[in-house]
C-alpha cells in the first residue's frame, strides 16, 4: 500500500494524526507516496523547514498522478506570542511556494495545497494558544479534533480534489471568516 | 491520489436541495448527492428541465423530486421550502447553485441584465438560505454550500454583474458562516474556474467568440477546464460531516488558475 510522508511538527502530533489518516505514515520517503504533508510549526526555523520539505518532495513526490503536497499551517492568530512569528512566516511561505510552483507542478501532474487550521484540540503543537482562548475566539465555540484535521488532509489527497491545486482549505470553525469582537459572538 | 473519503451512504436519510439542478454543475451535484444516499430536491426555474433531470436520477434507482423555483422571488422561495417540507421532510443540505451569465461591455450593459444576474445569484442565494435556515435552526442544523467563482476574486472584462454577484456570495458565506456557527448551520462556498458545461458554451457564443475554447485550458496551469463532477465532489465534501469544522470559507477549485501568473494561453491554436 502507498503511504503519506509527514515532515515537520512534533513526534507526538504526528503520532496522533497518523492514527486517523487513511494511509500509513512515514517520516522519510520510501516506496510509493500519495501525498507529502508538512506540519507547521515544528520548532526552530519553520520557513527553512518548509523549504527543505518542498525541495525533498520535489524529488520524491511521483509525477503524473495528481500526488499532493499539503502544507498544514496555523490560521493567523492561533499561535501565541512570542512564538507566532516563525509559524506565521512559514504560513505565508506555504502560499508563496504554491504560487511559485503552480505551473511546473501542474505540468508535472502534482498538486500543492494548504490546510489552515484554527482551534485544534491538542497539546502537541508548540505555542498553540490555550483551549479556552481558542474556543472563545472561534465562532463554533469548540476545538477541532485531530480526526477532523485528518479528514481535511485525506480529502485533499483524494481524487475528490483532483482539480484542487493552489488552494487553501480553512479548517477553523469560522476563525478566519470572523472579524468582529472577542469573544466570538453571533450578533 | 487516494480514493474519495465520502462513503456511498454519506447522505442517507438526508434531504438535499440543489438549485439550478437541471443542467451543468447543478446536475452533477444532484447526481453526486443522490448516489451517496440523499433524497435530492432537483430545483430549477424550468420545471421541465428539473423533471427530466429527476427522471434520470430516479431511473438510476436514486431518490429525486423535481420542483420549480425562481430563486430571485421571495414568495416562490417560501413556497418551494414549504413544498420540500411537505413532500420530503426538513432539508439538512442546501446547495445554492443557480446561476446565469451575460457577457457584455460594462458601459453598454442593460440595467435589466445587471439586475437579473445580481437577483438570481446574490439575492437568490440569500433568499434560499434564509428560507431554508429557519427550519434548519429549529431542527438541529445543516450545511449550506454556495457556488462562488474565481470571478468573485478578480477582474474579468465584460463580467461586472457576474463577478460582483460572486464576490457578494463569498462575503455572504463569511457573514452567515460566523453568524450561525454556534447554532449548527455551516455555510461554505466553492469557487470553480471554467467548467465544461452549457454555460461555457453560452459564453463561447457571445461577443462574436471573443474568447475561444482552447484559451481556457491553455490559461489554466492544469491545462484543462474542470469537469462538473470535480466540482460536485468538493461540494459533497463541504456538505458532509467530514467537513464539520469547516465554515465561512470559500474553497477554490480552479486547477491553479488564480495562482498562475496567466502568461500562458492567449493563442487558441
Amino acid at each position: 500500500m502507498s503511504s503519506y510522508v509527514i515532515t515537520g511538527g512534533t513526534d507526538a502530533f504526528v503520532e496522533r494524526l497518523a492514527a486517523y489518516l487513511r494511509r500509513p505514515v512515514l517520516r522519510e520517503p520510501s516506496g510509493a507516496i500519495d501525498a507529502w504533508i508538512h506540519l507547521v510549526p515544528g520548532g526552530g526555523d519553520d520557513t527553512q523547514s518548509l523549504s527543505d520539505a518542498v525541495a525533498a518532495a520535489d524529488v520524491a513526490l511521483p509525477r503524473g498522478e495528481g500526488a499532493a503536497f499539503i502544507a498544514v499551517v496555523p490560521a493567523f492568530g492561533v499561535i501565541e506570542p512570542p512564538h507566532e512569528e516563525p509559524a506565521e512566516l512559514a504560513a505565508g511561505a506555504a502560499r508563496s511556494f504554491a504560487r511559485a510552483r503552480i505551473e511546473r507542478w501542474s505540468d508535472e501532474g502534482r498538486r500543492f495545497n494548504v490546510v489552515a487550521y484554527g482551534a485544534l484540540d491538542t497539546d502537541a503543537i508548540p505555542g498553540l494558544r490555550s483551549p479556552d482562548v481558542l474556543a472563545a475566539r472561534t465562532p463554533m465555540h469548540r476545538l477541532a479534533s485531530v480526526s477532523e484535521l485528518a479528514d481535511a488532509i485525506d480529502f485533499l489527497a483524494s481524487s475528490s480534489a483532483s482539480y484542487v491545486t493552489g488552494s487553501v482549505l480553512d479548517l477553523d470553525g469560522g476563525w478566519s471568516a470572523y472579524s468582529w469582537f472577542y469573544p466570538a459572538r453571533d450578533l | 491520489m487516494i480514493e474519495p473519503i465520502l462513503t456511498d451512504d454519506e447522505f442517507a436519510g438526508r434531504v438535499c436541495i440543489v438549485t439550478g439542478a437541471a443542467r451543468g454543475i447543478g446536475a452533477a451535484i444532484a447526481g453526486n448527492l443522490g448516489r451517496r444516499g440523499a433524497t435530492v430536491v432537483v430545483a430549477d426555474v424550468r420545471l421541465d428541465g428539473a423533471e427530466e433531470r429527476a427522471g434520470i436520477l430516479t431511473s438510476q434507482g436514486l431518490r429525486a423530486e423535481a420542483m420549480r423555483v425562481d430563486v430571485s422571488d421571495a414568495d416562490d422561495v417560501a413556497r418551494l421550502v414549504d413544498e420540500v417540507g411537505e413532500r420530503c421532510g426538513t432539508p439538512s443540505v442546501l446547495v445554492n447553485n443557480a446561476g446565469i451569465v451575460t457577457v457584455a461591455p460594462s458601459d453598454e450593459l442593460a440595467v435589466e441584465e445587471w439586475r437579473r444576474q445580481v437577483d438570481v445569484m446574490l439575492s437568490g442565494t440569500f433568499l434560499m438560505t434564509q428560507a431554508v435556515a429557519r427550519p434548519m435552526l429549529r431542527e438541529g442544523g445543516g450545511a449550506i454550500v454556495n457556488l462562488s467563482s474565481i470571478g468573485g476574486f478578480a477582474g474579468h472584462p465584460g463580467r461586472s454583474a457576474y463577478n460582483a454577484a460572486k464576490a457578494g456570495i463569498s462575503c455572504l458565506t463569511q457573514v452567515l458562516g460566523v453568524e450561525w456557527a454556534a447554532r449548527g448551520i455551516r455555510v461554505n462556498a466553492v469557487a470553480p474556474a471554467v467548467t465544461r458545461t452549457e454555460m461555457l458554451e453560452h459564453v463561447l457564443r457571445t461577443l462574436e467568440g471573443a474568447t475561444k475554447r482552447g484559451e481556457y485550458a491553455a490559461r489554466t496551469p492544469m491545462g484543462r477546464v474542470a469537469e462538473p463532477e470535480e466540482i460536485a465532489e468538493c461540494v459533497a465534501f463541504l456538505a458532509s460531516d467530514r467537513a464539520r469544522f469547516v465554515t465561512g470559507t470559500t474553497l477554490l477549485i480552479d486547477g491553479g488558475w488564480m495562482l498562475g501568473a496567466g502568461l500562458r494561453g492567449g493563442d487558441p491554436a
